[in-house]
């Protein structure tokens, strides 16, 4: 849960990028690095670290956030993944196993560090508060969202970009979160301190009024403890609101996501609160730590209180409530 | 404002898989690596400052743990225990849900993948997912707290444990089990020998042969617990408080540090700034310096920048000599040893340097541990990408 008495944050623009949204579906060819990136400089950066720059870039085009009138030590990042490394580490990996390591290009070495990405949105940006990538899986995205608005809130800058980004990756991922197969992409968000974005006439978005995220443990093989968990979590991020409130339940499908969902509901009809669930892009789960990003980019076109839950078949739920800014 | 108290340490470590084990080789100040044995990992240099065999966990709903996640769950069991909360649960009256867990990790449990490739299978269902040691520790420690996994390359742990004393202010939670962990990876190293950032004999930070760094494995897990917890059980143990942090990024390079160190000393300052402590109350510096030559430079002349002429003359713990450069938890292997340093008041020796560089003016002891009764150590990490933070542990009153 957010402190309650640091600054209001909002969201001010959203940028991203998927096969859903490019109009592709296949191993990368539905993205255009030319177009989103320009001529040159991005030849040696992973498919995962292209999409982020792109969708950063959309992003703050579409908040008309231009960072160059902030100082450099003002604007942050905070970037969720799983696997923006694990495909070009495999490629690695068998380079040095079958030629060895003086194979492997030195301009591309360094992307087998999976902060790579978040770090070449400063890089290319001058974002310099600072950088951070978190890796949970399925919930890191939300996570970078909710990172973002505490560490405004304690002042280590005055705004930031939030998002997740994807490679696809190889084997089970998909399967263990219930989807057919996997995808990839990335989706950013600006997130401002609200009376910054207020003076500076940015497009008006939604408050990130609170959120959480935490490990269900023992909660998992309990229904009582898993309702009771999930519940109390809820109650805090949505106390005081009662009504409808748009929803975008956990993406995927898989057993703890169904058992989250249900206590959800139970809990809201307990609660005088009136979920209205909404099939947004990313509900089937396969862009992971990206999917509950794309949700709560859905969510945040609505006019009113809304909240995206996230939850990963490892044992981790996260949620957070936008409501519209006041 | 809630102060944030070390109540609890766990290590596992080439010196050593538990704390007075640790300890004692940080005052031997000699450790060897060793030529990794791994068939697969054809490259000039497989350096390692490795540890040995150790039994991973059962695999439970996080799943399968690698040998991050094991060294992970050791760590953790250890800490936890030394904060007298292992025996606690249930009757006692500590709430699992308040406790969580912070975790920096460069790689994660790579060692699944890269053994899953050598037997020419891929992970499947949960063991896909290459980053769950905070799951791990969470699940095998019973915690259902805040549960956050840093992957910010070599700063990962020091900003999980930044992350983690913010959640305990912020009254998200009360106690975080917060550290790092980093296991050998293939990978890893070869892009290292590819980058040519390895040296070929240790890992020898100041020195002014040094040739780059040596990589290390291990996990350095800490309890970090409110004081009005660690009151309300009845706890009066406290290794240290984690008094600020500061956070920067160079926004610069992928891998090489920006030259004129601004942003390493504004993490600094900011370090100090948040703790409301002046640069002359600064007693000890457990620096970054991985033994790679522009990095160590760089970082002397920021201590001289922020601690000024004191910078020369107090003294500078150089960790990664003796563990080598253990990634993800590089951070938190620094602020475990800050925390001992400032509950046991010696700087333990450091391991020699042939020739110390002097364009490094740092002062560096050897031979003997230093008595010092540390008011305050200040520790840095800094990473891939230019992501820099400094925190600063102090005694507190105990």
């Amino acid at each position: 849960m957010i402190r309650p008495d640091i600054e209001r944050v909002v969201l001010t623009g959203c940028g991203l990028v998927c096969p859903e949204t490019e109009g592709g579906d296949g191993d990368g060819a539905w993205f255009d690095p030319v177009r989103h990136l320009g001529a040159r400089g991005w030849r040696y950066l992973t498919p995962a670290t292209r999409y982020v720059l792109a969708a950063a870039q959309l992003a703050m085009t579409d908040a008309r956030f231009d960072p160059g009138t902030m100082a450099d030590d003002d604007v942050g990042v905070v970037i969720g993944t799983n696997f923006a490394a694990a495909p070009v580490v495999g490629r690695f990996d068998e380079v040095v196993a079958t030629g060895g390591a003086d194979d492997l290009s030195p301009a591309e070495a360094p992307n087998f560090s999976v902060n790579i990405p978040a770090s070449q949105i400063s890089m290319r940006h001058g974002l310099r508060a600072f950088n951070l990538s978190l890796t949970n899986p399925i919930v890191a995205g939300l996570e970078a969202v909710l990172t973002l608005r505490t560490a405004l809130g304690w002042g280590r800058a005055r705004a930031g970009i939030a998002g997740g980004t994807e490679d696809r990756p190889d084997g089970g991922a998909a399967q263990a979160v219930g989807a057919p197969s996997a995808s990839e992409g990335a989706c950013c968000v600006i997130l401002e301190r609200a009376a910054d974005a207020r003076e500076r006439g940015a497009p008006a978005g939604p408050e990130v009024a609170d959120g959480f995220s935490v490990f269900l443990g023992k909660a998992v093989d309990d229904p009582g403890l898993l309702a009771d968990a999930v519940g109390s979590r809820l109650a805090m991020i949505l106390d005081g609101v009662t009504g409808p409130v748009a929803y975008a339940p956990p993406a995927g499908s898989f057993l703890l996501r169904d058992q989250v969902v249900e206590a959800c509901t139970r809990w809201a009809a307990g609660a005088g609160v009136e979920l209205t669930r909404l099939d947004l892009l990313g509900a089937a789960g396969h862009h992971f730590t990206v999917s509950p990003l794309l949700q709560l980019v859905g969510l945040a076109a609505e006019h009113g209180p809304a909240l995206v839950l996230a939850t990963s078949p490892h044992g981790h739920i996260a949620g957070v409530h936008l409501r519209p800014a006041s | 404002m809630e102060r944030v108290l070390i109540t609890g340490l766990g290590v596992v470590s080439c010196l050593g898989l538990d704390l007075e084990s640790y300890w004692r080789g940080l005052l031997a100040a000699h450790s060897t690596p060793h030529p990794v044995d791994d068939p697969d990992a054809q490259m000039r240099n497989r350096l390692l400052y490795g540890i040995g065999p150790v039994p991973p966990p059962p695999t439970d709903r996080s799943g399968r743990p690698g040998r991050t996640s094991t060294f992970a769950v050791h760590a953790g069991y250890q800490a936890l225990r030394d904060a007298g909360l292992l025996d606690d649960f249930g009757d006692a009256g500590v709430d699992q849900t308040r406790m969580g867990v912070a975790v920096g990790t460069g790689v994660g449990d790579c060692s699944l993948p890269e053994r899953a490739r050598q037997e020419g299978v891929t992970p499947d269902g949960l063991d896909a997912f290459p980053f769950k040691v905070a799951s791990a520790i969470a699940s095998h420690l019973g915690l259902a707290g805040p549960v956050l996994s840093v992957s910010t390359a070599c700063s990962a742990s020091a900003y999980s444990v930044s992350l983690a004393a913010d959640a305990i202010r912020d009254g998200q939670t009360d106690v975080m089990v917060a550290g790092g962990a980093d296991g050998y990876t293939r990978v890893g190293v070869a892009c290292f020998n590819r980058l040519g950032a390895l040296d070929p004999e240790r890992c020898r930070p100041f020195d002014a042969d040094r040739r780059g760094t040596v990589f290390g494995e291990g996990a350095a897990l800490m309890v970090l617990e409110s004081e009005s917890h660690a009151r309300r059980r009845g706890h009066d143990r406290h290794y240290g408080v984690v008094e600020g942090a500061g956070w920067s990024c160079d926004g610069h390079h992928a891998t090489a540090p920006e030259s004129e160190a601004h942003q390493i000393v504004r993490a600094m300052r900011a370090a100090l700034a948040e703790a409301d402590v002046s640069p002359d109350e600064v007693d000890c510096v457990i620096p970054h310096g991985t033994g790679t030559p522009l990095n160590d430079v760089v970082e002397s002349r920021a201590l001289h920048r922020v601690l000024g002429p004191a910078a020369a003359t107090l003294p500078v713990y150089s960790l990664k000599a003796l563990l080598g450069h253990t990634g993800g938890a590089a951070g938190a292997f620094s602020l475990l040893t800050a925390a001992l340093i400032l509950e046991r008041g010696v700087v333990p020796p450091n391991t020699p340097v042939a020739r110390h560089d002097p364009e490094c003016d740092i002062a560096l002891h050897f031979g003997v541990p230093l008595p010092a009764e540390p008011r305050h150590v200040l520790v840095n990490a800094y990473a891939f990408g230019g992501n820099n933070i400094s925190i600063l542990v102090g005694r507190g009153e105990r």
